[in-house]
This record gives structure tokens, sequence and C-alpha cells, in this order.
């Protein structure tokens, strides 16, 4: 199934963002080889040149490299994984924050909320 | 810089009456792109296409297709999808194989055999006995399995069921190689844009309105390329 | 490239072409032998229901067997008018092929057809001359077909002597010209009628036919109305004092004229419509 993109940010940056999730999500464990840029490019059904570039930023990050032609292996290194974990845990919350304000619950009514859902789930 | 797969220079058509389609038209693509050609309905997109493939005569202009004039020994290097099913219905599949192995040295017999299967078409059934949607298919993994330089898909997902457009899609981008250039005209924008890797906006008034990078059109424009296009015809009354 | 585009012409022809050449088989012998068994039952018994069964049979096979024309001819331009102008042109006009090669095949291919079909119905009229007559001395096949051939081989050596030599050929040649010049006609019609209209193409192909023809027939009507009185008086004066041998030459280099004039017209009519097919193609 081709994946879906918002209209705001850039492909390509859609496209890493996601692919950084499976990583931390543990769909491509430490060390294993992701597939290849045709595979992913066809599964995606976006450019190959486009899903080049966001793997080339994760690699960028650290949390992809290359073994010469072989392709592309997830880093094993768990700094560098729990670094972008703790990336993604910090920009969610923050976009949280952002649209509470937006709505105007303060941060009392935020922490009464989550306690009592978490209490009914 | 390698020679750009295709170039048209002032290129001039008019139909019967004084509709003048292509207005001194100038583009150039280079390989290893996949294009889209994009503008509204009636604007010329088929045209130039028609006119690359020979099947139309320009009034004037110039065509060349791989640094050569066009004719008929540029027809070998191009891989033609029009929108309608252009295959002698009383030839059965794999007659229909033979018919492209005899002519085009860069067809892949065994690559459209795969491709066959994949879809669990029967390669021994008679294209009449086929659904339109499975016709469709036939004729895309036949332009699909050449190794051409340049392929020309027309409208290749309009009229098509979701799953058939994701497999046409998929097909399109798994074929890709950096040599060739896939050029595809189409108006479901959001469908194809994230496939581009470049575009040109055709106008109702024949000429290239705007032409980029598929890519840094959110960056250069803070929108989708359907955003964009939805901007820059709003004036035509038609969409 | 020409003899694959010629493979698949033929081959498009031949899937039903090879019905109609067994049952206009099939049709003589039945036929002929109906035919027979007809004229036999008329000459010696009185009249019966199954004389006229016998009659109308014979009629019906011999119809069928004239319309297997008509088939062919339809069989082979249909092919040259769905290859070329209906959505099938957008493959066929992409070929890495030239006009050159296409056109040149479609009219290969119907005189193949044309000689094909020839050939057929003269096997059925062999069929129909061998049954049908009495045979002689107690053979059941008659050999009237060869005494007859014998005997206008015999007339015309006699009468024309050595001439017959330049006679034969040139009447073959007539014949393909002629051929040629059909060819050429119905394949510029269609080409027209295919070109200049969105619709009803084939309707108008048909009227551009007749257009043509009515005009080619009426330059040639004008033209015999002025050579004709003109040519008559010397000619006369003429045969009154040449010699036999003189009277088969003048006729041999009329007909040789004929054939080159015929000739030049189809090729006319060739690179006429070759020149729509480069310049003005018009596919739907």
């Amino acid at each position: 199934m081709a994946w879906q993109f918002n209209s705001q940010e850039a492909v390509f940056v859609q496209i890493a963002n996601r692919l950084r999730g499976d990583i931390l999500k543990g769909l491509y464990p430490p060390d294993s080889q992701i597939p290849s840029v045709r595979h992913l490019a066809t599964q995606a059904a976006v450019n190959p040149n486009t899903m080049q570039k966001a793997l080339t930023c994760l690699e960028e990050e650290g949390l992809l490299y290359a073994k010469g032609t072989i392709g592309r292996f997830v880093t094993s290194d768990v700094c560098v994984l729990e670094a972008a974990r703790e990336r993604i845990r910090r920009d969610s919350v923050r976009n949280w924050l952002r649209q509470a304000n937006e709505l105007g619950i303060s941060k009392q009514e935020l922490i009464q909320y989550i306690q009592k859902e978490d209490e009914n789930a | 810089m390698s020679t750009p797969v295709l170039t048209c220079t002032n290129l001039c058509k008019s139909y019967k009456g004084d509709k003048m389609v292509l207005n001194n038209l100038n583009c150039s693509f280079s390989g290893g792109k996949i294009v889209g050609l994009l503008g509204p309905n009636g604007c010329g997109k088929s045209t130039l296409i028609k006119l690359v493939c020979g099947i139309l005569v320009p009034d004037s202009g110039e065509i060349f297709v791989c640094g050569e004039p066009r004719s008929e020994r540029t027809n070998a290097y191009i891989s033609y999808l029009p929108e309608r099913t252009y295959c002698n219905n009383s030839m059965r599949v794999d007659e229909l194989i033979n018919y492209f192995c005899d002519f085009y040295a860069d067809f892949d017999a065994d690559l459209a055999r795969k491709m066959l299967l994949d879809l669990n078409i029967d390669a021994t059934a008679r294209l009449r006995t086929l659904s339109k949607g499975t016709k469709e298919k036939v004729q895309l993994i036949m332009v699909m399995a050449r190794r051409a330089k340049l392929y020309l898909l027309d409208e290749p997902i309009a009229g098509v069921d979701p799953a058939a457009r994701d497999y046409i899609l998929q097909t399109i981008i798994g074929s890709y190689n950096p040599e060739a250039t896939v050029i595809i005209t189409t108006h479901l924008i959001h469908d194809i844009e994230p496939v581009l890797d470049e575009f040109a906006f055709l106008g109702n008034d024949g000429q290239i309105l705007l032409s980029g990078v598929a890519d840094d059109v959110r960056a250069e424009h803070g929108k989708s390329l359907n955003e964009l296009f939805k901007e820059v015809f709003r004036c035509y009354a038609s969409y | 490239m020409l003899r694959k585009l010629l493979k698949y012409d033929i081959k498009s022809v031949v899937r039903i072409w090879w019905f109609v050449a067994i049952s206009v088989l099939v049709l003589s012998l039945f036929g002929a032998s109906v035919l027979r068994a007809t004229i036999y039952l008329m000459e010696n018994h009185s009249f019966s229901l199954f004389q006229l069964l016998g009659i109308l049979i014979s009629v019906g096979c011999i119809f069928l067997i004239y319309s297997s024309m008509w088939v062919t001819l339809f069989l082979t331009y249909w092919r040259y008018y769905k290859n070329l102008f209906s959505d099938e042109g957008y493959l066929t006009f992409t070929l890495p092929v030239s006009r050159k090669q296409l056109l040149l095949s479609k009219t290969i291919n119907a005189l193949i057809w044309s000689c094909a079909q020839a050939l057929l119905l003269t096997v059925s009229v062999v069929i129909y001359f061998l049954i049908v007559p009495e045979g002689k001395s107690g053979h059941f096949f008659s050999p009237l077909l060869f005494e007859l051939i014998g005997d206008l081989f015999k007339n015309m050596w006699s009468s024309m002597g050595a001439w017959l030599i330049a006679y034969i050929p040139q009447i073959f040649a007539i014949l393909f010209v002629a051929t040629l010049f059909q060819i050429g006609m119905i394949q510029f019609c269609i080409t027209v009628g295919s070109v200049i209209a969105k619709r009803v193409r084939l309707l108008i192909a048909v009227g551009v036919y007749y257009a043509l023809t009515g005009v080619l027939s009426t330059i040639l009507a004008i033209l015999l109305r002025c050579a004709i009185p003109n040519i008559s008086e010397g000619v006369k004066e003429l045969l009154r004092y040449a010699s036999e041998d003189f009277k088969h030459l003048a006729v041999l280099l009329f007909l040789i004229l004929f054939t080159v004039i015929v000739a030049a017209l189809s090729a006319l009519l060739h690179f006429v419509t070759l020149d729509i097919m480069e310049r003005k193609l018009n596919l739907p």
C-alpha cells in the first residue's frame, strides 16, 4: 500500500520520520539490513531519489550506516538510538503542550486528564 | 552533461480551426528522471506526447529524442502507453509478447511473463476475453517490460481502481533505471506527486508555465504540488 | 522489418481465410455434384420437386462461391483500416518502422490475397468443369475443360501465330496492374476517409471511392470522345494497308501503353497515400 503524505512537510522528511519510527519501534533491529532503496521506494510508491534523500538523512543522524555496496544497516550504537528516542519523546510532548496551549488547557488540567485516562485504561 | 533524452524547440501545433494547442513550446528533459507533465484537461499534454511519438506532425518546431531528430528510428527509444487500448483484440497475450519481441530489440520477454504471473493474468488468454482493467494492465506490462530510454505514459492512472493505481505506480518505480526518463501526464496530481522527480505545468496557452523539482515545491512555495497546481490554474474555468 | 510486418498482416487474414478456402472447395464439390445430378434428372425424368431443389442448391452454391471474393476483399481492407486507423494505429504508428514499409506491407498483403482468391476461384471453376459435364467412355470426370482449353489454344495459334507468346504475358501484366490499381484506389480512399472524418470514416471512404471513380470515368470518357473521331479516320486508312503483323504490333503497343498508364496511376495513388500518412495523420 502506498504511503500517505501530508501537504506541509517535504516528502523526504516525512519518509525519514516514518522510517525512524519503524527503526525505533524495532521493525528493523540493530545491525539488521534494511531493504534496498528500490524496494522501499516501490513499497512506499515514491520516487527512488526521494527515498535515497530520506535514507541519507538517517545516515547523517547516525541511525543508519552504509556497508559499501551491500546496503544500509541499522546502527547498534545504543546511545544514538536512545538519543533519537529522546528527541521523539521531547518533540511529541512539545506538540501536546503546544496544542493544549492553543485550546486553552493549562498544564495542571493536562496532568489531571492524563491521570484520569490512565486510571480508566 | 549528457544529451537530454527529450528536447522540444519552438514547437507549435494547432488543430482544425484556430485553437493553438502548443505555442512555441520549449522544454528539455534529462535522463534518469520521473517527470510529471501536468495541466488541466485539453491543455495539450496528450498532444505533446503524440508529437514526440510521431502520431501527430507539428506545424513548426523541432523534436529531438536522445539527440536525434524525431524519426522512426527514435521510435525504438520510446515506449509509449496511450490512454486507450491499442492492441489487436484477436491476439493472445503470448502472441502479443512475440509481437513486441519482433519489433523491439529492447523488449524483455522474461520480465513481461514474470509481471503477468504476478498479476495472475493467463498468458494464453485472448485479449478480447479480458476485462478492460486487465487489458490496461497487460498494456502497461508490455510498455514497462521494455528497456527504453524514454517512457511516455499518457494518463496511466486515470479511470483505474485504487489497487490497480498502486500497482501501476509501483511498476513505474520498480522499472526505474538511471538512464531512462519517464514522462507521465496526468491530472491526478495528489497520487502522482510522491513518485515525481520533476514536474512541468502545461498551460492552456500552449506553453510551460512552471517547472521544477517536485521535492522543493513545499520548501519554495509552502504548499504541496497539488495545491500549487490549483493555485496556478485557478483562473481556468474548467477547474 | 518489412518481413515482420507482412508476417502479421498475412496472419491476421489467414486466421479467417483458411475457413473461406475450405468452404469454397467443399461448396464447389457439393454444388457441382448437385448440378450434375439435377441436369441428369432434368434430362431423363419428368419435372419433380427434387429438380427444383437441385436448381436452388446449385444457384445457392454458385452465389456463395462468388461472394467469397467479397469476403476476401473485406478481410484484406478491414485489416488495413483496423491496423492503421483504429485504436491499433497507436501501436502500429509508434513501431520503429517507416510509413513506407507499413504501406508496402499492406499492399503486398492485398496482392497476395488477390492472387490467392483468384487461384481459389480458378480451382472452383476447374472442379465444376470436371464434375458437371458427362464423363466420356465410362469415366466419371469430364475432359471437357481440357478439350476447350486445347481448342482455344489451337484457334488462337492459327489466328495469331507467334504473337501469342507476346499476348499472354501482356494479359497477365494487365491483370496485375489492374489489381495494383484497385488496391491503390481502395487504400487511398480508406486513408482519406480516415484522415478527414472523425466518425463514419469508412462511409466517407466509400463516398470518396465513388467520387474518384466518377471523376476518372468522366475524364476517360472526355478523352475518348475527343480522341476517337480524330484517330479513327487515320486508323481506318492505316488498317486498309497494314499487314497482319503490323496490326498485332499496334494492338500490343496499345496494350503496353495502357499497362504503363495504369501502373503510373497506381504508383501515384500509392505515393499520395504515403504522403497523407506521413503528414496528415489524425488518429481518433
